[in-house]
This record gives structure tokens, C-alpha cells and sequence, in this order.
């Protein structure tokens, strides 16, 4: 019979979020022994949450700060967008998508690799602990949305727009902040 | 320091552990709790339990030796502490307490 290989990005990432060795080689014998592929990656990610909800817990003063330089670079590059850019050239949305995507996809990614550069070994969980806290403050937009397009089908578009962009900030605040994370805090020959 | 109450799924993870003995680890504490309960476990949920548990010592850890088939990744063993037993005894006899107080419950008229 030839050996399952578990999904390599699902360990990957568990890596990078600090779940602990033993968790994650539980997780990886149970696959081993006949657990679908779906099966992994429920479990790397309630892993994965379980974990960061941990260190969040455990370090809040550290969640404070990370939501400060969060909101901090966000701002600045916002600034460096709006006030820096257009001395060298003209990116709206309209006349320069591409390079206003590539802008904030930049910005998006940078804010990501700030956090976790700023907040290593809990780089994962500081992330994902912004990204949920701008997520929750939304909460009264994201019910006004909601009820705009239950009035009305006119919303539909804007909606849209909003919740892509949203989701699309969230996937590249992430992306930058696994890209600045530490290798797992947890060595792999701890043994006592 | 006022003791703190044990959670339902605190108590699983212990009885899990009395019931698995030294040798107990992730995967068979995971499984056991399945068996009992017929319902899926998540094994971060489940260590997350016994993170709790550790801090309020009533279960141990240590280490065990890399394996090939969980990736090179070493096992960490568990084992209930005298505190813990006297914790689950204390829960159980709390229990059996108050289903003496609901006897239609245990009727299954409820």
C-alpha cells in the first residue's frame, strides 16, 4: 500500500501559526491511519484557531499592540498612497488599476509582515487577532449592508465590492504576516 | 483560592486518562473521548483541555522519542496526577448527587 502523504500547505501553515509538534504529529498519525484530506484540514485549523486564541488570551498586552502597529501602518501607508504616489504618477482605481491593486495589495501585506515581525514568536496569532478585530468593529457596517440589501437590489454591487475588498485585505494582511513568522516556536527535538 | 469547577469536556479528557493510563497521548485520548461520546473530536480542542489541566496540575506531561509516521514529530504523554484523581472522584460524586435530585431523569420521562 503506498503511504499517504498528509497535505503539505496544512502542515505548512500549522507551523506557522505555533501549533505544538505533538498536536500537529497526532493530527498527521490519525491521517496516516485512513482520515480523509478534508478530515486534516478541519483539524489544522481548529488547531490552528484553538492555538491562536491561546496566545491571544495569554498575551493581550501583545494583542493591544499589535492592533496599534496594525492600525498604525495601515494609516501611514494610506498616507504614503495618497500623498507620496501621485508626485510620481496617477493611480486611481479608474486610470491605473493594475498598479492601484499592486498598491494595496503592497499595503495589505506589509501591515501583515509588520505585525508579525514586531510580535514574533506569536506572529500568527497577532495577525489573525487583528485581522478578526477589524472583522468584529465592521460589525455595525456589515449589518447595514445586510439590511441596504434586503431594501434594496441597487446595494447588490456595493455590497459586493465591500466584502471582496474586505476578504481580499484579510487574505494579504495574513499572507504577510505567515511570510515575516518565525519557524514554529516549538523545536522539533523537545525531548526531555 | 476559591477551586475552580471542572469542565464537561475537562472531565472527559481525565476520565480518558484514567481510563488510558501512563501510556496515554493525543490520538488514544482523542479517540477513547469519540467512542464514548459518538461525536467527532478536535485534537486542538482536546490538547487545549489538557493545557488547562496541566496548569492546574491534575495531569503531567512529558515527552516521548520522533516517530517516522507522524512526520519525525515526538509524542507527548500524559498521565493523571493525585490531585486529578481526587478532582474526577470529587466530580463524580457531585454528579451522582445531583441526578439523585432529578430521579425523573433517570426514568427517561424528561
Amino acid at each position: 500500500m503506498k503511504p499517504r502523504h498528509p497535505p503539505r500547505f496544512a502542515i505548512w501553515l500549522m507551523e506557522k501559526f505555533n501549533v505544538g509538534q505533538a498536536l500537529t504529529g497526532d493530527v498527521i498519525e490519525r491521517y496516516a491511519r485512513g482520515r480523509s484530506r478534508v478530515w486534516f484540514w478541519r483539524q489544522a485549523i481548529l488547531a490552528i484557531v484553538f492555538e491562536s486564541a491561546k496566545d491571544l488570551v495569554t498575551h493581550k498586552l501583545l494583542f493591544v499592540r499589535a492592533v496599534l502597529v496594525g492600525y498604525s501602518s495601515l494609516w501611514a501607508l494610506t498616507r504614503v498612497e495618497y500623498l507620496v504616489l501621485p508626485l510620481f504618477m496617477d493611480v486611481t482605481p479608474v486610470r491605473q488599476p493594475f498598479v492601484f491593486r499592486l498598491v494595496m495589495i503592497v499595503m495589505f501585506m506589509s501591515t501583515g509582515w509588520l505585525i508579525g515581525r514586531f510580535h514574533r514568536p506569536y506572529s500568527g496569532a497577532m495577525v489573525l487577532g487583528f485581522v478578526a478585530f477589524v472583522w468584529l468593529i465592521s460589525g455595525p457596517q456589515v449589518v447595514r449592508n445586510i439590511s441596504n440589501l434586503l431594501q434594496h437590489e441597487r446595494f447588490v454591487p456595493y455590497v459586493e465590492a465591500w466584502f471582496t475588498n474586505r476578504v481580499y485585505a484579510s487574505v494579504f494582511v495574513i499572507t504577510g504576516g505567515m511570510l515575516s513568522a518565525a519557524r514554529s516556536r516549538h523545536p522539533a527535538s523537545v525531548i526531555e | 483560592m476559591a477551586r475552580e469547577f471542572l469542565g464537561n469536556f475537562e472531565l472527559l479528557v481525565l476520565l480518558a486518562l484514567v481510563r488510558l493510563g501512563d501510556d496515554a497521548y493525543g490520538v488514544p485520548i482523542s479517540e477513547a473521548i469519540e467512542e464514548s461520546t459518538g461525536r467527532e473530536v478536535a485534537l486542538g480542542s482536546v490538547y487545549a483541555a489538557l493545557e488547562r489541566l496541566e496548569e492546574k496540575a491534575l495531569v503531567e506531561s512529558r515527552w516521548g522519542d520522533p516517530t517516522p509516521e507522524r512526520g519525525g514529530r515526538s509524542k507527548r504523554h500524559f498521565c493523571i496526577t493525585k490531585k486529578g484523581l481526587r478532582e474526577a472522584r470529587e466530580a463524580r460524586a457531585g454528579l451522582i448527587r445531583l441526578w439523585r435530585g432529578v430521579p425523573e431523569l433517570s426514568r427517561g420521562l424528561a
